[in-house]
């Protein structure tokens, strides 16, 4: 991995976005924490539909319908930004705890949202009146969230990774 | 004056003290304020695009808004809280920050866009809430929402990027050691404490370690052309890999040395030996203190680059010590460019033909 970071780091499009990195990393990390407000409102309205804290005006199915499109055209803009980021400072992403454990969260994330919708428009019957009931499907709606949470805390410490950086899968200095 | 005198005991309340000696409060406060802001902005975009007809088009407007409204102040709140207390831990520095300024003058931009919706469209919807969008004004309020906050997203970020303004850096440093950690660069760092003459000074610590180190690791690993042809010398014997793994360490070392606050760019006295293209020590001492999380972020990079040399010393493997001592060379050059002999023409035309990092 840290053979393939150095060399990712010297690759044309790194060197490009690293020679004009006073202006082109904050503008895609801005571009990065948009996303994150779009996946994180979406997938607001979604868990809160299904918790039935909010929204009840509106069916499960219409839910999904309104906010399902814009989850996923998030995490697509996350993954193209997050992506130019990797390339932009390979070493400083691939190397960390934070980046990776952050990669697993991002992973369980999409495995729930493409679940959910999966089953919402094969079953949308059920999820009015049956699923939203049960308790296993409440839990997965509140992990949803906490997940969101966990991605932009680990986000966010990929800058701090000292702090827990000795867990990091860098050679020991 | 006052203001300044103001912010100042702002960063010397035990609360901000406290955040800044510990290592977790920060990043953690740091985080919950994106938290935070990713539901004010995923909330208020949900209303935004009901207003411009785009989205939720079908759901009446006062249900949704007072909904969404209760979450958004929420958030808000949080927002504003976590930003109070990271801009208390190092106040003056964020005051003179243009980026933070213009990120508090789009926060209220954004309150009066608010008010201006409230007191137009706002007063009348009953009268449109089931049509597909709001009438004019309050798609205008809509899009200008929308861009104000992408905006303070953005010059939010930006704040970890720039240096600190003119004023931050005549006033007297902050009692902080603050910038020790932030290796990241992710925040604006607070000026570093005055030079220390008992110190070794960056020039001394170059001359006495990082370029003999650099120098017998570049050597280590070179194509040689003589009248046996061209051969590629590269560490063989346990000893000449052990001896690379000496000079590696010394280079991942020499980043805590060389980013310790008060360490002085030259000894007194000192001069160029080449004004034409190089910066003199006081100019060299003027950019690390106003640009000290730059300078930081640049060790860093030397740090990272070694560090990888090791794990390449570890496994024997020539090809990635070649990469990470191309990577080191490259840190070398970019921060020696950019601090040293940024006047040298030649040397940035070479740096940006080998594909080097110029800024």
């Amino acid at each position: 991995m840290n053979d393939f970071a150095v060399w990712l780091s010297t690759t044309p499009p790194s060197v490009f976005i690293q020679a004009h990195e006073v202006w082109m990393i904050p503008l895609i990390q801005s571009l990065h924490i948009v996303g994150i407000g779009i996946a994180v409102g979406s997938a607001l309205m979604l868990a809160l539909r299904v918790l039935e804290w909010l929204g009840t005006d509106q069916s499960v199915r219409a839910t999904q319908l309104r906010f399902g499109p814009w989850l996923t055209g998030a995490l697509c803009l996350l993954l193209a930004s997050g992506g130019l980021l990797v390339i932009a400072e390979p070493v400083r992403e691939l190397i960390t705890i934070s980046f990776w454990m952050k990669m697993l969260c991002v992973a369980l994330l999409t495995a729930l949202a493409i679940a959910f919708q999966v089953s919402v428009a094969r079953e949308a019957q059920q999820w009015e009146q049956v699923l939203v009931k049960r308790p296993s499907v409440r839990l997965a709606a509140l992990l949803v969230l906490v997940v969101l949470g966990c991605i932009i805390l680990l986000g966010r410490l990929i800058a701090y990774d000292h702090i827990w950086g000795h867990l990091s899968p860098a050679p020991k200095a | 004056m006052e203001i300044s005198a103001w912010l100042q005991s702002l960063e010397e309340t035990g609360l901000a003290r406290g955040i800044r000696d510990s290592l977790y409060i920060f990043p953690m406060l740091e985080a919950l304020h994106v938290m935070a802001l990713s539901v004010v902005f995923g909330t208020i975009m949900i209303v935004d695009l009901r207003l411009l007809g785009v989205a939720s088009i079908q759901r009446p407007f006062a249900r949704m808004s007072s909904e969404l409204l209760a979450i958004t102040w929420g958030a808000f709140a949080v927002a504003a809280l976590t930003g109070t207390l990271l801009f208390m831990t190092n106040a003056r520095v964020y005051a003179d920050n243009t980026s933070f300024r213009l990120k508090m003058v789009l926060v209220v931009l954004a309150g009066i866009n608010m008010a201006l919706f409230h007191s137009t469209a706002g007063r009348t919807v009953g009268r449109w809430e089931r049509d597909r969008a709001a009438p004019g004004i309050g798609r205008v309020t809509a899009t200008l929402s929308l861009t104000l906050w992408i905006a303070v997203i953005f010059a939010g970020r930006v704040i970890g990027f720039t240096t600190t303004g003119a004023q931050a850096r005549q006033a007297a440093p902050p009692a902080s050691n603050f910038d020790d950690f932030l290796t990241g660069g992710a925040t604006p760092s607070a000026d570093p404490p005055a030079p220390d003459p008992s110190k070794m000074s960056i020039r001394t610590i170059m001359a006495a370690m990082v370029d003999p180190s650099g120098d017998f690791l570049f050597a280590s690993m070179a194509d040689v052309s003589d009248e046996k042809g061209i051969t590629h010398k590269a560490p063989t014997t346990a000893q000449d890999w052990e001896a690379v793994r000496h000079h590696l360490q010394v280079l991942i070392d020499a980043e805590q040395l060389l980013t310790q606050p008060g360490r002085r760019a030259a000894e007194p006295g000192d001069r160029s030996s080449n004004p034409a293209v190089e910066n003199e020590p006081e100019e060299v001492q003027r950019l690390l203190d106003s640009e000290h999380s730059d300078f930081v972020r640049r060790a860093a990079r030397l740090r990272d680059a070694a560090t990888l040399g090791l794990q390449a010393v570890a496994a024997h493997d020539k090809a990635a010590l070649f990469a990470a001592i191309t990577a080191i060379d490259k840190a070398c050059e970019s921060c020696h460019l950019h601090y040293w002999y940024p006047n040298d023409q030649r040397a940035h035309q070479a740096a940006h033909e080998e594909g080097g990092i110029i800024e």
